[in-house]
């Protein structure tokens, strides 16, 4: 072995590459890179890692390898006798499948066939070639997904029954996303469909683009202003942002084979903006995928239906004469004849009609009462967000009313989340009372060392054996619950936005096989699988009810066995308590799952509307009176959400199940 | 009617279906889209029925038409199949002055290959190879070639034993690489990837695996360096798992073969060419 200098002496050897050594035996290149003008190689042999200039002596090992790295055929197969038939030295490139041998031989001696008939045989072989829908070619690409019956019929149905133009109309909970990114990836592996968008509520963006990258290995872009977003073939986008004046143009221009639209009872209305964005739009396939089709009149039906296949269901005046009752927008005639002309372009699946089971949900809430000391900072903290969110700096209060707001949910977390804003509210207040303030409620935060809520934790943890997720808004408190969890000798993962894409796999591979406990924010969580844990924890809450559905829809999903119980904890008298009470105790909101939050929310479904109501309440209220009456106004719109969204759901039940039954 | 259009026109499937119920001996009519065939006993009792009906299906449909009986689509396409493996297929073309006037033989193996990776579709790929020495003459067009004559048959030549198998070991080096070459980016995609990821890994925790690795463990994430271990481990692992199933998967089948025997033209005739 000679040393050459610096300069590398590459034998060309790749990861991946199989090669036999004489001592070790086979093994398989797992990294290749120089060190001191040699090329090292990491060879995985059988007994393990080894380590190994590129100059040893390594053969390529037989059924392995790349074309450079060995003669095509080896000198000794070329030159023996070459028998009739296949004897010959494939590399492992490919096998050649039996029969050709016998093919070999008639092509020496006959019998020889009529050349009309190899016609043919040649015709049927080109014509299968033209591959049908019958297997699904993304089924074995999937990752992560578990897939169900009813979701591959449903696909194979959007795929040859109706021609990829569809409305997904599943009851909540049986994956209707999944059915639809079946159909995508189909689509998109036969080539049928070069250009796709996704059209959701701006609250779902992240979400989709999660389980798009995930589970069906997708890489969408996000429709954002400013990027050249018209030029990528798959675009992820907000209905709200896409249909914009200055965005609609270029989106309906990009002419996209495939159009997918979540929530699509928003499109219930033709005179609506975002419906005729979409009729513009016309792409070659459409999905339409909502629960409640139906929310209000029969009309809203008909008017996706005419999305997906105009004149389905005649012109607007015919359909009410034929489908609608006189005087009842909501009750249905001819059902049969309404079922069989929906079922051409619509599926639904009913809970009732799969084997799936659903667990329950079994929600309990714990409340503590804050150790005086939490109490001093936590009352503390309040008086502060009050004085200087109606403090006369007007110019200034805009950007600090958002500092306040992260600051009052801090110290709803826990003490330790609270201290970094304090430092910085700290570092901009001038001397003052309330610099005096700030001074004080720091020292004493700092000076806290346990919290109420931990007793909590430690109590759940003696309690049972079961894994437990214990999911919290904020950095310093996921450290502090870690390293607390940790000291009592629970072998505890951690979750959080910072880590990396591998780091995240890596914690939850640790949660599943070997630790007890995972500490998790809940950034970049959606989609990760956690169904092997059926114990759930809100150690803070979010104000927004959407985000604590998130959290618990990382467990509570399609594929959970058990039925999972999940513990919200809160301190009395604190923001989290008043919206815990709203929208748990007094709408029940968590115990079921519920298709579309936002139709709850109403107008407080945009982003951060919900916690800016909640911190109007808080910060503007002047004693207890006034935030119970404020939150029982919220409790009570709330209230009218919920109601109404049963109404649909029972009105679509009564109208919809059924159809598309009689189909294959 | 049997005659079915030349290749490279697009095949219907109704077209298809009656070509291959006429060759089996079936009586055939055709009305306008409708093809209408009655079958003989031996087809009656292999189908099912003694009468088939076969309608294109409307224009924008899949190649598979929807509106037929699937299962007998496959019965009668599978029948198709069934014959016409290995055919010997001769054709009379100008000689080129001063050739000596003696037959020459390729052969055409249409192979069928399935990829490993549903990256690349299914095809058919078609070999000429000439068998022996071509002495500088193209293979002629496909539509040159035509079944021998009775007289024809008698004269012709069988293929000699050591030349076709020089020319089957030509083919199978053409598919080889052929193979290679198609699979070559999708393997180096998949190679870098996989590569990328453990590059990453073992950069990253270099010190800590080293550690491991030699048996010393000085500091205090000694548990996280095995973990890190492990992980890159399973990632080697799979690497050798993609890489072996993509290897095993190409699957390369000869569905027909055909020898084709070129002879010289007959003085003051024209070659033959099938309509």
């Amino acid at each position: 072995m000679t040393r050459e200098g610096h300069r590398v002496r590459s034998m060309g050897f790749r990861v991946g590459d199989r090669v036999v050594h004489r001592s070790f035996g086979e093994g398989l290149i797992v990294e290749v890179r120089e060190r001191d003008g040699f090329e090292v190689l990491e060879i995985a042999f059988a007994d393990g890692i080894r380590r190994l200039t590129s100059l040893y002596p390594l053969e390529p090992a037989r059924g392995a390898g790349r074309a450079t790295s060995a003669p095509a055929v080896s000198a000794a197969s070329a030159a023996a006798p070459f028998r009739f038939g296949l004897d010959f030295p494939t590399r492992g490139q490919f096998r050649i499948a039996p029969g050709a041998d016998e093919l070999f031989q008639r092509l020496l001696v006959g019998p020889y066939d009529a050349p009309l008939e190899h016609e043919i045989r040649l015709r049927v072989e080109r014509f299968s070639l033209h591959r049908g829908f019958d297997r699904l070619l993304c089924i074995d690409r999937l990752r992560d997904v578990q897939k169900y019956e009813h979701q591959v019929q449903a696909c194979t149905r959007v795929l040859q029954r109706l021609r990829g133009r569809a409305l997904l109309a599943d009851e909540v909970g049986l994956g209707k996303t999944i059915e639809a990114g079946l159909v995508l990836k189909e689509y998109l592996l036969r080539g049928l469909v070069q250009r796709a968008l996704i059209l959701v509520p701006a609250s779902l963006v992240e979400q989709w683009d999660q389980e798009l990258r995930r589970k069906f290995d997708l890489e969408f872009a996000i429709l954002k202003h400013g990027t050249p977003w018209w030029e990528e073939p798959l675009l992820l986008a907000s209905m709200d942002t896409a249909k914009l004046l200055r965005h609609r143009d270029k989106v309906a221009a990009a002419s996209f084979d495939l159009v997918i639209v979540d929530e699509a009872h928003r499109l219930k209305n033709q005179k609506t903006l975002a419906w005729k964005f979409l009729d513009r739009l016309a792409p070659r396939y459409l999905l339409l995928l909502t629960a409640t089709p139906v929310q209000n009149d029969l009309h809203e039906l008909y008017n996706l239906v005419q999305l997906l296949r105009p004149g389905l269901l005649g012109t607007y005046r015919t359909f009410g004469r034929e489908f609608m009752r006189r005087g009842d927008r909501r009750m249905p005639q001819n059902t049969g004849r309404l079922a069989t002309l929906l079922g051409e372009t619509m599926i639904r699946t009913t809970r009732a009609s799969t084997s799936i089971r659903f667990p329950k949900r079994e929600v309990t809430n714990v409340h503590f009462d804050l150790t005086p000391a939490e109490r001093e900072i936590y009352d503390g903290v309040t008086r502060l967000v009050r004085r200087l969110s109606h403090g006369g700096r007007d110019a200034k209060r805009g950007a600090i009313k958002l500092t306040l707001l992260t600051l009052q949910k801090e110290i709803g977390s826990s003490s330790f989340a609270a201290v970094p804003t304090l430092g910085k509210l700290l570092a901009r207040e001038a001397p003052g009372p309330a610099r005096t303030d700030l001074e004080e409620l720091l020292q004493k935060a700092r000076a806290i060392d346990v919290n109420a809520k931990f007793e909590g934790i430690v109590r759940v943890l003696k309690s049972s054996r079961e894994k437990v997720v214990l999911f919290t808004q904020f950095r310093a408190t996921l450290e502090f619950l870690a390293r607390s969890i940790r000291s009592m000798g629970v072998r505890t993962s951690v979750f959080h936005g910072a880590l990396s894409l591998r780091e995240k796999e890596a914690a939850i591979a640790q949660f599943r096989d070997r630790s007890r406990v995972l500490v998790s924010t809940e950034a970049g969580g959606e989609g990760r699988n956690l169904q092997f844990c059926h114990l759930l924890v809100n150690y803070d809450l979010p104000w927004n009810p959407m985000r604590i559905e998130q959290r618990i829809g990382r467990l509570h999903r399609l594929g959970q066995t058990h039925d999972v119980h999940v513990l919200n904890f809160t301190a009395r008298n604190t923001v989290e308590s008043y919206v815990l009470e709203i929208v748990h105790e007094k709408i029940n909101l968590f115990r079921s799952v519920i298709g579309d939050l936002d139709m709850v929310l109403g107008p407080f479904a945009e982003a951060g509307s919900f916690d800016d109501a909640v911190f109007n309440i808080w910060a503007n209220a002047r004693g207890d009176r006034d935030i119970e009456r404020e939150f029982g106004k919220l409790g009570a719109a709330l209230h009218v959400g919920r109601k109404r969204y049963e109404a649909v759901e029972e009105l679509d039940k009564r109208l919809l199940d059924g159809v598309g039954d009689g189909d294959s | 009617m049997a005659t079915l259009k030349r290749a490279g026109e697009r095949s219907v499937l109704p077209e298809l279906l009656a070509a291959v119920l006429e060759s089996r001996g079936a009586t055939v009519t055709k009305r306008g889209s409708v093809w209408e065939a009655a079958l003989p006993a031996e087809l009656t009792n292999g189908l099912g029925t003694d009468r088939v009906r076969l309608v294109a299906a409307p224009a924008g449909r899949a190649a598979r038409g929807a509106e037929m009986d699937a299962a007998l689509t496959e019965r009668i396409l599978l029948l198709g199949r069934s014959h016409g493996e290995v055919t010997r297929l001769v054709a009379r073309v100008a000689w080129p002055k001063g050739a000596p006037e003696s037959e020459r033989h390729w052969v055409r193996l249409h192979w069928r290959i399935r990829y490993g990776s549903d990256d690349l579709p299914e095809e058919l790929v078609a070999q000429h190879l000439p068998v022996g020495p071509s002495r500088g003459m193209r293979v002629p067009l496909e539509s040159a070639f035509r079944g021998p004559t009775t007289d024809e048959a008698g004269a012709l030549h069988p293929p000699d034993p050591e030349l076709l198998a020089a020319a089957w070991m030509r083919a199978l080096r053409q598919l080889e690489a052929r193979i290679r070459y198609r699979l070559r980016p999708h393997e180096d995609r998949m190679r870098r990837e996989l590569h990328r990821e453990m590059r990453a890994l073992s950069i990253h925790f270099r010190s800590l695996i080293a550690e491991e690795r030699s048996g010393r463990r000085r500091r205090m994430e000694s548990r996280e360096a095995g973990r890190i271990l492990q992980l890159k481990e399973d990632w080697e692992r799979k690497l050798a798992a993609v890489i072996r199933q993509r290897v095993l998967d190409t699957e390369a089948k000869l569905v027909a073969a055909a020898f084709l025997t070129v002879l010289p033209e007959a003085r003051g005739s024209k070659a033959v060419v099938r309509t």
